[in-house]
């Protein structure tokens, strides 16, 4: 019993959030308590059950292609769209009046990720039983999982931000554009970049050459 | 030492005895797996020959620019439409030559052909031949007499400037003749076997992207008409399969996925492909463009073979495949280059039996190909499948397997038989690695019940057991409770 006191101490506000959203989130920011490695831990139970998944979901599912399994790269991929999101959101907040800090925004993205932490798993080894007609359960699971989180991301950044439900929507249409606007800015920088390296090898090569 | 000595020379030997097994043909057999990976395949089809029109007969010279290859249903006569020497050279399997049409006898004149560029010869003997530059087409009789001729239609529709170049030509079952003519877009012409223009048959989709659609929305009525029309691509070939179905091939520049139509006798397209992720557009996987042998695969010649299966010849990269019924690429071979077995411009393919010919214009002759034994066990497992003869088709699977390791089908079919049988749980393994899931899924469902047969029991009683327990111990406590509750009063 006591095991049990303690995991809900310790992983008690990520499952009140589940039940009473604001007053979890207000509770987060407000109270301060909330935890950034417990925030952390949770996206990082997101990213290993995002790779059972695409391990261990059966084939009848969703036919993955073994060979093309790469659970670096999901990792990867989902901390770059975390953190390029955070960085996007913040970066349009903090100019519309949104109060949150960029520790905040993390925080309340990641506290809301609890719906996939207790859906992802339970949906992989459920598919494991199903057959060919019965998968819909298995996407309902998953897709109910991801409504849940995009609710609670959604209420967590109006809680954190103190906004309005409209303004908290167009924030989140800027937060897209500004998001777009990074990684052209990125993919630009990588270009110029590797063509800055390829002129500095030429020279290096043409010396070596005439040397 | 002598142990060390004894391992390198075993090794030594094993690299030169495994050198002769890799197949010595110029070209790469291969197929797609369930994802639409390149898996590599041994070689269906080997070249045995290649001739040229003066190893038919001396006499005959060079073929120049030949571009149809046909053989007679009945009689088992290949012809080769030599267009450039405006000639059908007709001659046996053991290349000798048995006539050659260049002239016939029309209302009591001499006539002749000019650039003909297909034959057709159907079952009673009758030769249908697409003179494309004398706008007819010529029916000729088993013995070479001119019988009719099919001219331009008098449609109102057809633009003055309008000529009649028929390309190809086909004889339905029906009697229906079928024509491609040049620059025609609604289809192939139909006419009824007194040569009355009928109507069209068959239509391909256009292909206009997004895109392209989106900008005709904001242009003026007057911008759209000087703009170029969609239009639809021209049909390339066509062939007529054992159902009497038509099969024709077209161009389209994306290579998308209408590249080869199955055409019922109403026109419609029923041809089937039970692959979600690879098409019936031969190459997957392309260099899209920048030289030679570059672009996604144009089919220009389509042959249907027995049992549902037909093959198609790639002009880009020259190369043969080979499809089932059911839309599954069996195999490739051959290939642009100069080696022996490979073309310099393939014009046409035919088959005779179980062989394969190609027709190269570029160097005026036919390769001449045999399957291996390989080609013939994945003919046999088709045809034996088709027939619906499932106990022959998983005897040449069992061998198949043995030979390709990566042959899905073969898994599949191996599968399938077991379930079949009622071996579940062995059946699930052979069908995960031939990927069939629709049949995994049943497998796996049988399976379920049956170890749910076997475990419900157990865990019922072990369940119903262990609630009796907890609440046989919940009333303990709670009379427990009562008393001393009634001892403290």
């Amino acid at each position: 019993m006591s095991a049990l006191k303690k995991i809900l101490t310790f992983y008690g506000l990520p499952l009140y959030i589940l039940i009473h959203p604001f007053d979890g989130f207000r509770a987060m920011k407000f109270e301060k308590e909330g935890r950034l490695w417990i925030a952390a831990f949770n996206f990082l139970v997101v990213c290993i059950s995002y790779s059972f998944m695409a391990q261990y979901t059966a084939s009848i599912v969703t036919p993955h292609n073994p060979l093309a399994l790469n659970s670096l790269m999901d990792f990867t991929t989902l901390t770059s769209m975390l953190v390029l999101f955070c960085v996007a959101n913040w970066s349009v907040t903090s100019l519309t009046d949104g109060e949150g800090k960029l520790k905040e925004i993390f925080m309340a993205v990641c506290y809301a990720m609890t719906p996939l932490v207790l859906t992802m798993i339970p949906a992989t080894l459920l598919s494991n039983v199903l057959a060919y007609e019965e998968t819909g359960f298995y996407f309902m699971l998953l897709s109910v999982g991801m409504a849940y989180f995009l609710f609670l991301a959604f209420i967590g950044l109006v809680t954190v931000h103190n906004y309005t439900a409209t303004k908290a929507i167009i924030t989140m249409f800027l937060t897209f554009v500004a998001l777009i606007v990074i990684v052209f800015l990125l993919t630009m920088l990588s270009t110029l970049l590797f063509q800055v390296l390829m002129f500095i090898q030429s020279v290096y090569d043409e010396i070596i050459f005439r040397g | 030492m002598k142990r060390i000595l004894a391992i390198s020379l075993f090794l030594l030997a094993a690299v030169i005895l495994a050198v002769p097994v890799a197949a010595d043909t110029p070209y790469q057999g291969y197929t797609y797996d369930y994802w639409g990976r390149l898996v590599p395949a041994p070689a269906a089809y080997v070249p045995v020959r290649t001739f040229v029109a003066s190893d038919i007969c001396p006499t005959l010279g060079e073929f120049n620019e030949p571009s149809d290859i046909h053989v007679a249903p009945c009689e088992t006569i290949i012809y080769i439409v030599d267009r450039g020497n405006n000639r059908i050279i007709g001659f046996d399997n053991q290349l000798n030559l048995i006539r050659v049409i260049d002239a016939f006898t029309r209302d009591g004149e001499a006539d002749s052909f000019s650039n003909p560029n297909s034959i057709f010869v159907t079952p009673s003997g009758h030769k249908y031949i697409a003179d494309t530059n004398n706008h007819r087409i010529v029916v000729l009789d088993g013995n070479g007499n001119f019988l009719r001729q099919i001219t331009e239609p008098d449609v109102e529709e057809l633009e003055d400037d309008f000529a009649f170049l028929p390309e190809q030509v086909l004889v339905g079952r029906s009697g229906r003749v079928l024509v491609i003519v040049q620059r025609v877009y609604e289809g192939m012409m139909m006419f009824s076997p007194e040569g009355d223009f009928l109507g069209y048959f068959g239509s391909i989709p256009v292909n206009a992207s997004p895109l392209e659609l989106l900008w005709r929305n904001f242009q003026t009525r007057e911008q759209r008409a000087i703009q170029a029309r969609i239009i639809p691509t021209e049909f390339q070939s066509m062939a007529l399969d054992s159902y009497g179905f038509v099969l024709t091939t077209n161009i389209q520049p994306w290579g998308t996925n209408d590249q080869v139509m199955r055409l019922n006798p109403r026109g419609g397209n029923v041809i089937e492909n039970f692959n979600d992720n690879v098409g019936i557009d031969g190459d997957q996987w392309f260099r899209p463009a920048g030289g030679w042998l570059t672009g996604p695969s144009q089919f220009i010649d389509i042959i249907a073979r027995p049992y549902g299966k037909f093959s198609t010849l790639d002009s880009t990269r020259g190369r043969v495949y080979t499809y089932d019924a059911e839309g599954n690429l069996l195999y490739v071979f051959s290939g642009i280059g100069t080696l022996h077995g490979m073309t310099n411009r393939p014009v046409a393919i035919e088959m005779l039996g179980e062989n394969i010919m190609i027709l190269d214009a570029g160097r005026g002759r036919v390769v001449y190909f045999e399957p291996t034994e390989y080609g013939r066990l994945v003919n046999s497992a088709i045809a034996a499948r088709h027939r619906g003869d499932e106990e022959d088709a998983v005897h040449y699977w069992r061998r198949l397997v043995s030979l390709d390791e990566n042959f899905a089908l073969a898994w599949a079919g191996i599968g399938r038989s077991m379930l079949a049988s009622g071996d579940n749980v062995a059946a699930m393994y052979y069908l995960y690695r031939g990927m069939d899931m629709q049949h995994y899924s049943i497998a796996f469902r049988r399976h379920r019940i049956d170890v749910m047969h076997e475990a419900l029991p157990a865990v019922l009683t072990v369940g119903i057991v262990l609630i009796a327990i907890v609440a046989g111990l919940r009333i303990l406590v709670k009379v427990k409770g009562y008393q001393t509750a009634e001892d403290e009063d």
